[in-house]
């Protein structure tokens, strides 16, 4: 008896540590994902590795077997380091940049991944919200190795001091000769009593470059017909036609002493800032949400601690006269950004397409977007607003920016967007924001269409390209009055030799290949 | 004639004497801007009334920056790293100068010009990361440590130093029976404290600033080492001046006080290194200059 009660203990016990054995959960399979570190997580929400984000993103992905590890890199060093990393074979499962010629170069050499069955096979969300020609930005000879972020793009904004043009008993300039008329007034009368001091227009010196988003804005008010595809698709718009007559009336403007070159050498605009809030800047041209967004200062609500009259209006005054339409925004701002992407290296592609599949889903894409439902943000109006305020910055603003969304959740609602962006402002100017924002793809609809056929000679020349050209359009735009002629040909003669020529002709041929047309 | 040369000579001491002082006043006001910048409060430093004197004077940033955990624990690395890559190179370069400056060592030419060698040539950055990665030093202070132990400069700064000790002293040691690791002990590196503190001072420096290599092969952000995190700061959102409101556009402010508190938080423990070094520090520049 004793006997088998010792077998029978014994078999139990056998049967208790293979049931332990085998019961054992299955192991969750890591995947690393990059995430740009900002080092802007406030200090009692934990590290970049680790927060309450990461452990949102885990304990979701735990249901899938998945265990996702985030590898920071600098944004700062993003460029340099990245490369290094894909080089060395290193890089995590999935990677993001807005490197178009790091992700051509490792395109062409198939070191990607091909993401195209795994969306057949596992990207249910990503299939519900990218439409065909979405995922077709992500293409190369058919197959798609990426998914492209893309954005509601606002145009930028030509500012003028409302108050200034109601001493004047002026109206909002709606053309170039109009706008004209308004700076000689602005200077003639010296509305804002600022005597010497006064600036009537000014670009940013830090906006790109000095002078740097004429293209954007200026320019429209050149073109008595919508561009041409060619023209959008070359990139090359100091060699537009209607240039010559942009660079002429900024050059006209400089030379009668109404657009400054005060902030040339401003590269990061503490002048333009300090003299924007002394309330001696007439008119500028910047972005839409520059003057309300405190990453920039809150320059309207400094500019009316100094000067307590003053107003702004935003304006789009740069039509042509015979124009049909207004073309807000020329080139500049394509609602495109990073892209998303995995290297061949990848041990689990089916577990990146997963994640990335849970990413694009509703539930995730708000989180990261604006917290947890209840917790951080209620609903109001279809629009997100915080709960409590203080916590709220604490706890959302550096999911996005540090570890990037798959796309934005109001792609289709600009409008929407605006009031949600608003709510990031001090009260008193939301409506204004809301107002007089313009925003989305029906609004600004001519930019550069996303390509993604490899084109190594613009790859090569853009950078020097766009540095020469830096230097030629100040040396345009302030030349002497009489000289301007000789000048600008001059410069756009060496701008084409410098590869203008070049650049344009493969852009030309390559967005045909791309789109056929 | 006499009274000519003396008016000269004092002529030429102001001159000299006051382009010494404008120069002075050149490299030190960018450091007492930063410090009056960094004691001033936001408002007057966007109206750029901010020049010498602190306006609206207050702790606040130093504060802030001090509460800032990461910081600390980046500063608290770079320290450690800097104490041990120090020690590590002085040791590995007395080690590798001593005996390439005695005679007696074979291949002694050879050895040399492989090491000069890596003056000019690297491997790239690739390969270089590849090695490291394959060493398992990926994320580590190591990585930091070991690539650079010897700077080849600094290096033959100390080999023309050693060269310049009689070899009698040795001599004589050996006759009284002292090892050849003994005499390194014993002899050289006591009469060559001022090589061995300018060499401190130079790695110290190059650790203490380590940046590429922090970038390259440092991953977890518990491993940035101050420069890094500094750059990080201070970059933070210039990068992202774009027009797009998307989450690109960082919603954190860094405020100008902050920023000037935080570059001299992160100057100051290197900068107390050298008044410390400093009568060895200018003896030691020399030394490379008349022997070669």
């Amino acid at each position: 008896m004793s006997k088998l009660f010792r077998i029978l203990i014994v078999t139990v016990l056998a049967l208790l540590l293979a049931a332990s054995v085998f019961a054992k959960p299955k192991a969750l399979q890591e995947i690393t994902v990059l995430a740009w570190d900002r080092g802007i997580i406030p200090t009692e929400q934990g590290t970049i590795e680790n927060n309450w984000w990461t452990q949102y993103v885990n304990d979701n992905m735990a249901k899938l077997g998945i265990k996702v590890r985030y590898v920071p890199v600098p944004r700062a060093q993003e460029s340099q380091k990245l490369p290094t990393m894909l080089a060395a074979g290193d890089a995590p499962d999935v990677c993001f940049s807005y490197d178009k010629a790091l992700y051509g170069l490792y395109v062409k050499n198939g070191a990607l991944l091909d993401y195209t069955n795994l969306i057949n096979r596992y990207g249910k969300n990503i299939k519900k919200q990218f439409s065909a020609d979405d995922l077709a930005l992500g293409k190369m000879n058919g197959r798609i190795y990426s998914i492209v972020y893309q954005s509601v793009s606002t145009a930028d904004t030509t500012w003028i001091r409302k108050d200034w043009l109601d001493k004047l008993g002026m109206k909002e300039p709606t053309n170039p000769t109009e706008f004209y008329n308004m700076l000689k007034a602005f200077k003639e009368n010296d509305p804002g009593k600022v005597g010497d001091n006064l600036i009537p227009f000014a670009f940013s010196g830090s906006n790109l470059y000095p002078f740097g988003v004429w293209y954007g804005t200026v320019l429209g008010g050149f073109l008595k017909d919508p561009p041409s595809k060619n023209q959008l698709f070359e990139q090359v718009y100091p060699m537009w036609p209607q240039t010559k007559d942009c660079m002429k009336f900024l050059n006209k403007l400089y030379n009668e002493k109404l657009l400054t070159d005060r902030y040339l050498l401003d590269k990061d605009a503490v002048l333009f800032q300090q003299d924007f809030s002394r309330g001696v800047i007439g008119s500028m041209v910047h972005f839409a949400h520059w003057p309300y967004h405190s990453a920039f200062s809150n320059m309207y609500e400094n500019l009316q601690k100094n000067v307590p009259e003053a107003q702004l209006v935003s304006t789009f005054p740069w039509k042509h006269e015979q124009s049909k339409e207004n073309y807000i925004e020329l080139i500049r701002n394509a609602p495109f950004g990073y892209m998303w992407f995995s290297p061949k290296t990848a041990k689990h592609p089916d577990l990146v397409m997963k994640y990335l599949d849970w990413l694009a889903g509703d539930e995730a894409c708000w989180t990261a977007w604006f917290g947890q439902k209840g917790v951080d943000y209620q609903l109001n109006d279809g629009i997100p607003v915080p709960i409590d305020d203080a916590k709220y910055k604490k706890r959302v603003p550096w999911i996005g920016s540090q570890y990037n969304t798959l796309r934005n959740p109001f792609i289709q609602q600009p409008q929407q967007y605006i009031k949600r962006q608003a709510m990031d402002f001090n009260a008193k100017y939301r409506q204004q924001f809301i107002k007089e924002t313009v925003a989305g793809n029906k609004a600004i609809k001519y930019y550069q269409p996303w390509l993604t056929v490899p084109t190594p000679v613009s790859d090569k020349l853009t950078a020097s390209l766009a540095r020469s050209w830096e230097y030629l359009e100040v040396k345009i735009i302030t030349a002497p009055a009489d000289q301007f002629d000789t000048v600008f040909d001059d410069a756009i003669k060496q701008y084409r030799q410098a590869g203008g020529d070049e650049v344009a002709k493969e852009l030309a041929a390559a967005y045909k290949t791309q789109y056929g047309k | 004639m006499n009274q000519r040369l003396a008016s000269g000579n004092k002529a030429f001491q102001i001159v000299n004497y006051s382009l010494m002082f404008i120069l002075c006043l050149v490299f030190i006001y960018p450091f007492i801007y930063t410090l009056a910048v960094s004691l001033s409060d936001a408002k007057y430093i966007l109206n750029g009334s901010v020049f010498v004197i602190p306006k609206g004077l207050n702790f606040s940033a130093y504060r802030a920056v001090l509460s800032d955990t990461s910081l600390i624990h980046s500063l608290l690395f770079t320290i450690i790293l800097t104490v041990l890559g120090v020690a590590a190179s002085i040791v590995m370069t007395t080690l590798a100068a001593y005996p390439l400056t005695r005679k007696g060592l074979k291949g002694t030419g050879i050895i040399l010009r492989l090491i000069v060698f890596t003056m000019y040539f690297n491997g790239g950055l690739i390969p270089t990361y590849l090695l490291i990665k394959n060493l398992g030093l990926i994320d580590t202070m190591g990585a930091l440590i070991f690539p650079d132990v010897i700077q080849t400069f600094l290096l033959i700064i100390m080999m023309s130093y050693f060269r310049s000790i009689p070899v009698e002293l040795e001599e004589a040691a050996k006759v009284e029976g002292c090892s050849e690791f003994g005499i390194l002990w014993r002899i050289i590196v006591p009469l060559s404290k001022p090589v061995i503190a300018t060499l401190v001072i130079y790695y110290a420096v190059s650790y203490w600033n380590m940046f590429q290599q922090a970038l390259m092969y440092i991953q977890s952000p518990s491993k940035y080492t101050l420069q890094i995190k500094l750059y990080q700061v201070l970059n933070v959102f210039q990068q992202d001046l774009t027009n797009s409101l998307d989450t690109e556009s960082v919603k954190a402010v860094i405020p100008e006080n902050l920023k000037s508190a935080m570059v001299l938080v992160t100057s100051l423990p290197i900068l107390v290194v050298y008044p410390w070094l400093q009568k060895y520090f200018i003896k030691g520049v020399t030394i490379g200059a008349i022997k070669g």
